[in-house]
């Protein structure tokens, strides 16, 4: 059953919002600061737990464009939602070119964070599961 | 003046090599009769279209002519016999006394006054105007006349100050312009510091909204404030750069939190994901300025030292008193700047960056404000070596406070 959401994130309030918003739903988070860390994560979770991934893009050591390349170089199947300050329209449509699910710009609402993920989730579901690392 | 005085010759139809040869027997003649009363040169004196007064080793005017008339107010009759220096304020005399004795003993057979010191007339009336003169020799017998032409400069005085007023708007106007570009590649990362924490008091007021445990409530409205105070602390950083540079004048400014602005607005605008910014500050004391110029003189070397940088590396500032000056220096470990490019670095328009990532004005801003406030900056690189730029600015009065 996937249940899991990876949140990288450097800041520990985002991370921590992302938590109070996605309350009562079935999602349980795990939490990485930066995108060396999540690389760490993922390399240890078991991969058929994780339905998405939410990633920052503004972030120390390995940042959320350096990170995103990776896991989907190596974790094709997880869906991945960008959630950064940045209303970049020219960063967000590579992005979404690239096969990034959504492209959130904080401060985004409930609603929306949950719809989104939701979204994500049945998007990964459909795909299938992921394939470990190469 | 000229009418006691007969011209054997009308000198307004000569040539010039008829002139220089009348001038020259005129030289050369074994006479001693002042120069005021030879009708010759006095006739040529008449004609002359600037002021050209004379006077003789007594400093008592010989010759007035009408050009003089014309620019004093003063008849020749009332003038000759008089010292020179009635026509110039009293404020100059002494000065003037001084010029005329050096210039009667040097070598020189003429000489522009004004290139030594503004010369200031002095009118019938009182009125004062500003006049270009030139002095030279001119021996007559046993004695040496001086005669001096000028002309009223007036109007080229007032429309040199108009484009000087001009430059100075424009320099004012490229800085602000400058600051607004500054401002617009800020904003990305201003969205992003204060989208941060409005996006967890959005949560937390939805937390409150959507829960019922009280004491889980409370921690969600102490985080919101908490978040609030950071972004109330985000704003107060920009304001000081944001308001125009000419509201106010001069202020003590600190140059120390000039450099922590600077830094929190270049870590606003740019992706620092792996540069060190170390600050080495020592209490200084404070420098007479516009706090905002001063902070943006910093922002652009600081915005210049982390972009060399690149994604790793680490940004040095250091400041401290050195005699009089605050100095401060700005290190960066990116690759250096090329030997060919060193030179241009000041010059407007010259970059090296992406066309997306500046236009070439920063550093000739920062050079406009430091010299506007009296500083020097200096830039020393090597390719591969990093990047080192010194700032200094002379501490003035207005400087009691320290830190």
């Amino acid at each position: 059953m996937k249940n899991k959401i990876l949140v990288v994130d450097d800041e520990a309030e985002i991370r921590k919002t992302i938590g109070l918003q996605l309350e009562g739903t079935d999602f349980d988070l795990i939490e990485a600061t930066n995108g060396e860390e999540a690389i760490e994560t993922l390399g240890r979770e078991n991969l058929l737990e994780i339905s998405v991934i939410i990633c920052d893009i503004r972030m120390p050591k390995i940042n959320g464009i350096e990170a995103i390349a990776y896991f989907q170089d190596n974790y094709a199947g997880i869906p991945i939602i960008v959630l950064t300050g940045y209303p970049d329209v020219k960063l967000a449509v590579g992005f979404m070119k690239g096969g990034v699910v959504d492209y959130l710009v904080k401060p985004v609402e409930k609603n929306e964070l949950v719809a989104a993920v939701e979204r994500a989730a049945q998007k990964g579901a459909a795909f299938g599961d992921p394939q470990p690392p190469r | 003046m000229t009418s006691q005085i007969e011209s054997k010759h009308d000198y307004a139809a000569m040539s010039k090599a008829e002139l220089i040869a009348e001038l020259t027997r005129l030289r050369e003649a074994p006479i001693a009769r002042p120069i005021g009363y030879d009708p010759e040169l006095a006739g040529m004196l008449s004609v002359a279209p600037d002021a050209i007064v004379a006077m003789g080793e007594d400093s008592r005017i010989r010759v007035f002519n009408p050009g003089a008339e014309k620019l004093f107010g003063h008849t020749a009759a009332d003038m000759i016999g008089r010292p020179l220096d009635i026509l110039m304020p009293d404020r100059f005399r002494a000065a003037h006394g001084e010029h005329v004795m050096r210039f009667q003993t040097s070598g020189e057979q003429s000489r522009l006054m004004t290139e030594r010191s503004e010369i200031i007339g002095l009118r019938a009336d009182g009125s004062e105007f500003p006049a270009e003169a030139s002095v030279s020799k001119l021996p007559l017998g046993d004695e040496t006349i001086l005669t001096v032409m000028l002309h009223d400069v007036t109007e080229r005085k007032l429309a040199e100050a108009e484009l000087v007023a001009a430059k100075e708007r424009a320099e004012q106007a490229l800085i602000q312009a400058e600051k607004m570009a500054a401002i617009g590649t800020l904003a990305s990362g201003i969205g992003h510091e204060i989208n941060n924490p409005l996006y967890a008091v959005l949560g937390a007021a939805e937390a409150i909204r959507d829960g019922n445990d009280l004491s889980r409530s409370q921690e969600h409205a102490r985080d919101i404030i908490t978040y609030c105070r950071h972004i109330a602390e985000i704003i107060k950083n920009l304001s000081g750069y944001i308001r125009p540079a000419d509201a106010h004048g001069l202020e003590p400014v600190n140059v120390n939190k000039a450099i922590q602005e600077a830094v929190s607005m270049a870590q606003l605008s740019l992706q620092l994901d792996d540069i060190e910014i170390d600050q080495r500050l020592e209490p200084v004391p404070d420098i007479a300025a516009k706090s905002e110029e001063v902070q943006q003189a910093f922002f652009n070397v600081i915005r210049n030292g982390l972009q060399a940088t690149g994604r790793r590396g680490t940004l040095t500032i250091e400041s401290g008193q050195r005699g009089e000056s605050v100095s401060v220096r700005i290190r960066d470990t990116g690759p250096g700047i090329a030997e060919k490019d060193l030179a241009k670095i000041f010059d407007p328009f010259f970059t090296t960056k992406d066309p997306d990532e500046g236009e070439g004005l920063g550093l000739f801003v920062v050079q406009q404000i430091v010299k506007k406030y009296a500083g020097t900056i200096a830039f020393e690189s090597e390719v591969g070596q990093g990047t080192l730029c010194t700032i200094e600015f002379p501490i003035r009065n207005m400087t009691e406070g320290t830190r």
